[in-house]
């Protein structure tokens, strides 16, 4: 369960988060829909714990993530918008870096590592160093290392960027895989069709904001729209707003 | 502190692999730099040795005036060379012009002014500012002046006067100085490199640590990890100064065994570059290896780019020469206050252990808890750097 209420946030003068405020249940994926820049990686950054909010609250699982971090961190699992691997280190060892990092050690740490290995199909590149790795290889690199220690609580910024249709399909079934599980999965995207395609539930974000959320259907309706992509459209402003 | 030793196996492992990181910490520096200055204590021991006793020709212009202080000169081991320059004009252009290191030009009326009992002139031409003439023209003074004296003494004997009477003050010397601590003379630099190599050693692991990081996006899923940050700092500050520590040994070792071949007994020098003074000067300039790391890892969490962490490190590399040069333009005795500073107390303690000298072990543990001490107080600042978002944003 991630509870998001009134977070702000300013670089200087820019208002990255203006009074954002959304809730992502369990057992659910919820999809952060909006364009660039309209503060979805600002707020994940914030409930991974790396970023602080000026002011607001983010509570995952219950837990602040300003007053107990280390405990958030414990719970989740971020996947954040550039893949972040060590290219000096192979697949497995960078998976194995997190989940030491998790807490996980000797015999236990060795059997997740295997598991999620095999999982995301990770088995032929295991051993190779994370250098000449394709972007599809190193998403799924940086999406088992979120996994490893399976955590309740899923970030994943923009994880389809740069995927091929095939790989993309296969991180869709990782990611239902996990909310079948009873995950909560957070997912931005700037893509409407693949927010579509995975998500129970939309949040659409605008300059900071969340300006419509709900399921599909609720976001079609909200909207007076048919076609969820003009939904999309008149929630963050309008057709003026691409211009 | 939970997560530290993962943190410093994983980069030590990351180092490792990494092929400038290993080569600047294990050979360029620490092998370069005592090579490079070995090379140049040879060449000058070297000089300084052959100049003194080596034959030599000097140019002299009016030389067959005074054939006995010719003869002289010869049998010290230096040829005048009558021929060269026909006066005292074109020889001194000469000298002037670095042609000739010294000269000897003997008065016309050299052999008149003998035999009158005045004073026979004879000029010792040289340029000062060579550093080539030093050593031919301090001869030449000391054979000429000796030729002097001997003469002097005849002309009283043949008075039937004692010369001794002529001499009533003699000034004899007393050098007390050991073969090790003459050795100084030489290894008084050594500390600087030893200090040069230790901060070069890590500096590649603690930038590609902390501003590389961040710049190949690998540190945001860092700091998303349960672990704090003082306990990622500390992993990441050990591991940059076991590379710092790797680099002091080779460049000790190498200093050791480069003195093997250094022409020392010759300069009436002993290296005190044993095993044990080996280890001992390895572990008195270890604290300033955690002290180097710390400096490093907090200037690179400051800088945005690695260009720019590069920039403030080779500066940084500059402030622990400073208190080195200041004692060999001002040279100070160990003292409990000076071990406070770190890069001097580490001088002062590699000094003594080269010139053969026990050690003060307050002021061994004075050198040590101090510099340790700034050491922690950096690296807890740059800890403070890895609380959220100051590194990211």
């Amino acid at each position: 369960m991630i509870e998001v209420q009134g977070l702000v946030k300013r670089y200087g003068r820019v208002t990255a988060l203006d009074e954002m405020s959304f809730t992502a249940a369990d057992g659910e994926i919820t999809g952060l829909l909006g364009m660039n820049g309209a503060g979805k990686s600002t707020a994940l950054r914030i409930l991974s714990t790396v970023l602080k909010a000026d002011t607001g609250l983010a509570r995952i699982g219950g837990i602040d993530v300003v007053r107990k971090p280390l405990q958030v961190r414990g719970r989740i699992g971020a996947l954040p918008h550039n893949a972040g691997l060590y290219a000096n280190l192979s697949a497995r060892e960078n998976i194995a870096y997190h989940a030491a990092l998790q807490g996980l050690r000797g015999a236990r740490a060795k059997k997740r590592v295997n598991a999620i290995i095999e999982r995301l199909g990770l088995g032929e590149i295991e051993a190779r160093r994370a250098k000449g790795f394709s972007q599809g290889q190193r998403i799924r690199v940086a999406l088992a290392r979120a996994l490893v220690h399976d955590p309740p609580t899923l970030l994943l910024d923009e994880p389809t960027n740069g995927l091929d249709v095939l790989a993309t399909r296969a991180l869709r079934e990782v990611i239902r895989d996990r909310r079948d599980a009873g995950c909560c999965v957070l997912f931005s995207s700037h893509i409407m069709q693949e927010v579509a395609a995975l998500c129970d539930r939309i949040v659409i974000v605008a300059d900071g904001r969340v300006s419509v959320s709900g399921t599909a259907a609720e976001v079609r309706s909200a909207t007076g729209c048919k076609d969820l992509e003009d939904a999309f459209v008149a929630a963050v402003g309008g057709d003026g707003a691409l211009r | 502190m939970r997560g530290l030793g993962v943190v410093y196996l994983k980069e030590l492992r990351d180092a490792l692999r990494d092929r400038r990181s290993v080569l600047t910490a294990l050979l360029l520096a620490p092998l370069g730099m005592p090579l490079m200055s070995g090379g140049a204590i040879y060449l000058m021991v070297q000089e300084r040795w052959q100049e003194a006793t080596a034959p030599l020709s000097v140019p002299v212009v009016g030389g067959a005036a005074a054939p006995h202080l010719m003869a002289q000169l010869e049998a010290d081991g230096i040829e005048p060379d009558h021929d060269a320059y026909a006066d005292r004009a074109s020889l001194a252009a000469a000298v002037k012009a670095g042609q000739a290191d010294a000269g000897v030009v003997i008065a016309e009326d050299f052999g008149a002014a003998l035999q009158s009992g005045a004073p026979a002139r004879v000029w010792v031409l040289h340029d000062s500012s060579q550093m080539t003439a030093a050593v031919p023209s301090m001869r030449l003074k000391g054979i000429i002046n000796e030729y002097g004296r001997t003469l002097g003494g005849g002309r009283l004997l043949l008075r039937g006067v004692n010369p001794a009477i002529a001499r009533p003050i003699i000034t004899l010397e007393q050098d007390l100085s050991t073969p090790q601590g003459r050795s100084i003379l030489l290894f008084g630099v050594m500390t600087y490199f030893l200090l040069f190599v230790t901060f070069m050693g890590g500096s590649q692991v603690a930038v590609d640590t902390t501003v590389g990081e961040r710049e190949r996006g690998s540190l945001e899923p860092l700091l998303a990890m349960p672990v704090s940050g003082g306990a990622l700092v500390a992993g990441k500050l050990f591991a940059t100064t076991t590379f710092m520590l790797i680099a002091l040994a080779v460049c000790i070792a190498t200093f050791a065994v480069a003195t093997r071949w250094l022409p020392l007994a010759e300069a009436g020098m002993t290296a005190n570059m044993g095993l044990a003074n080996s280890v001992g000067i390895w572990l008195v300039v270890a604290p300033f290896a955690l002290l180097a790391a710390s400096v490093i890892k907090l200037v690179a969490s400051f800088a945005k780019t690695t260009k720019e962490a590069w920039t403030y490190s080779s500066l940084c590399i500059l402030v622990p020469t400073l208190p080195i040069i200041y004692l060999q333009i001002k040279p100070m005795p160990a003292s409990l206050p000076a071990m406070l500073v770190p890069s001097l107390s580490q001088h002062l303690l590699t000094t003594a252990l080269v010139k053969g000298e026990d050690l003060v072990p307050t002021h061994v543990l004075t050198s040590v808890v101090s510099t340790a001490a700034i050491a922690v107080l950096l690296g807890a600042v740059a800890a403070s750097r890895y609380r959220r978002g100051r590194l990211l944003s």
